[in-house]
């Protein structure tokens, strides 16, 4: 988590232990604004990360912040988790793909490109989605340049990508991979700024896969016709 | 760290109660642990139905959608806002872990949002406080049976606000295997209610069906339903095989009895062995008919005197009014929760 004025990062905290989410994070919320001597209700927007990941992880992270605005009367967003690793990469014209392990022999990615000029925003090529990652390398090949890796999905794919896309390849390591709060917070006030909707009630995870039994029941329902 | 509240004696409480542990989504709020200001439940059976059950994802998912929905009607039908209330409440377990999560996380931001102390409360224990809400006079020691889709368990209290843990299911509750002999017999979803009205122009005597009564002594308060539900669904496989068509209303009564008559044999064997000044019901299953009359039966049998009470139906079924009511007794004691609480799948009451 971490807390944004105006253009400075008062604070962050990045833990990335394998403990729940569900035990720390609103203790940790507490600790950020007592070290930055902020007041709970001095806090002007929440914004969270608000997928795709683990699903119960995302709904720890939404139901807090949809309770943290109910409480506190303020606007709430959801930033997409793979937009705001893609923000962390500044590279002018760059092609950026974050990377996330989906399970399931899947991840959740996109593709962005990092505009040439002034303000330099990030344009979307291919919309966040659950793919396999092998007809997915093929299709990133096809662009011919080289595209910069984010995510933590590198932890399990790193050499898997060096091997597929060979020198197009370029891939950071741990620390520029994780999914830092301070771009989460500054995707959310962008998102804030430019108007969208600002209700908690309107903050909803961005899942990009159906419950598993819902998959199966339409595909026995397929099977039955 | 647990900041405690300051209660004068004349103190009106107001505790917010949430509910997200299977697949209701409740929020009500009660005034000194008895009085009903709102009682707001948002029901996901229809979502749940074409599956034959509760889906976990499913549930989550739809708890977090409708969740601060629920709490914010709660409150207006209260007429209070948030900085109004003496205290947050929140189910923490028995029940799906990722739905109690939505609620937890829920309760504690909320909670730290408007500085309000925050109560962690057992689901199990919340189903026996549903009686207290009705203003029935409840006499200690007593005996409670909660019965549900999600829990099974027969509770004592010796007085007030003491809870000792009888015994519990070790398979299927009660609940759980009305619903999946509701689905071998092809009847629907929830299957309480659909073979509690099947049974009832049925012969409860037309077969024969096994009822585990688990007699070794540390067991004898245990129930298991996992052998009765079986023996129903090869019973009908075999007529099937036969060609034979069993008649539904004698297949539901006869399942019905044999659940029914353990439940009761249990908890009146349980009300005389403690000396219960009276027996209570609740859960989902205490709606159903057959258990309240031969619980009834067997008690003014047995037990002449001991009055039995249950709630009205709407709060027999998950709901928030039930988690405020027992948080009242928390609150009252200074028993608080801290901002790392979690949500636990198996928290038996009592603990
Ligand atoms: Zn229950």
């Amino acid at each position: 988590m971490a807390l944004l004025d105006g253009e400075a990062l008062l604070a962050e905290f990045t833990l990335n232990i394998r403990k729940t989410h569900s035990e720390r994070l609103m203790p940790l919320i507490d600790a950020l604004l007592k070290e930055s001597a902020i007041e709970r209700e001095q806090l002007q927007a929440v914004a969270v990360a608000a997928g795709p990941g683990s699903f119960t992880g995302i709904r720890i992270g939404v139901s807090t912040a949809r309770a943290l605005a109910q409480g506190l009367d303020i606007p709430a967003v959801g930033v997409s988790t793979l937009q705001a690793l893609a923000e962390a990469v500044p590279s002018p014209g760059a092609l950026i793909c974050p990377l996330l392990d989906a399970r399931r022999n899947e991840v959740y990615s996109a593709l962005y490109r990092r505009e040439a000029h002034p303000p330099r925003g990030l344009e979307m090529l291919i919309p966040p989605a659950a793919v396999e990652l092998g007809p997915f390398a093929e299709r990133l090949k096809t662009y011919g340049e080289p595209i910069v890796f984010t995510g933590e999905g590198l932890n399990s794919y790193a050499s898997y990508l060096s091997e597929a896309l060979g020198g197009l390849a370029v891939l950071p390591e741990a620390p520029q991979r994780a999914c830092r709060a301070a771009w989460v917070a500054l995707c959310g006030r962008r998102l804030l700024e430019q108007g969208h909707p600002a209700s908690f009630h309107e903050l909803l995870p961005q899942y990009l896969r159906r419950p598993e039994a819902e998959r199966r029941l339409k595909e026995r329902k397929r099977g039955a016709k | 760290m647990i900041r405690l509240p300051e209660i004068s004696k004349g103190e009106t409480v107001h505790i917010l109660g949430i509910e997200s542990s299977c697949d209701e989504t409740a929020a009500a709020v009660v005034e000194d642990g008895r009085r009903i200001c709102s009682n707001v439940i948002s029901s996901q059976v229809k979502l749940h139905a074409a599956y034959g059950g509760v889906v976990p994802e499913i549930a989550s998912r739809r708890h977090l959608e409708q969740i601060n929905l629920i709490i914010e009607q709660a409150l207006d039908e209260a007429g209070l806002n948030l900085r109004a209330l003496s205290a947050v409440a929140v189910s923490s377990g028995p029940g799906l872990v990722g739905a109690l999560l939505v609620g937890v996380s829920t309760a504690k931001a909320l909670a730290y949002a408007a500085r309000l102390p925050l109560i962690a409360v057992n689901h199990v224990e919340a189903h026996l406080y549903a009686n207290f809400l009705t203003g029935a006079g409840i006499r200690y020691p007593l005996v409670a049976l909660i019965a549900s889709g999600g829990h099974t368990s027969l509770l004592l209290m010796p007085e007030p606000d003491e809870i000792v843990s009888l015994g519990q299911t070790r398979d299927d509750a009660a609940g759980e295997v009305f619903d999946k002999v509701a689905r071998a017999m092809g009847l629907g979803y929830p299957g309480g209610p659909l073979i509690d009205r099947l049974a009832a122009q049925g012969n409860p005597a037309a077969i024969d069906f096994p009822r585990a009564y688990l007699d070794d002594m540390e067991g004898r308060f245990d129930f298991s339903f996992s052998g009765l539900k079986s023996a129903v669904i090869s019973h009908l496989h075999h007529m099937r095989q036969k060609d034979e068509t069993p008649d539904p209303a004698d297949l539901a009564a006869s399942f019905q009895e044999a659940v029914v008559g353990v439940l009761v044999d249990k908890t009146v064997a349980a009300a005389r062995e403690h000396g219960a000044a009276c027996v209570l019901l609740a859960g989902g299953v205490a709606a159903n008919s057959r258990l309240r009359s031969l619980m009834r039966e067997e008690l003014l049998h047995a037990l002449p005197g001991v009055p039995l009470y249950f709630p009205p139906p709407g709060l027999c079924t998950d709901n928030a009014a039930m988690i405020a009511a027992v948080a009242d007794h928390h609150y009252r004691r200074g028993i608080f929760a801290p901002l790392n609480l979690n949500a636990s799948a198996g928290l038996p009451p009592g603990s």
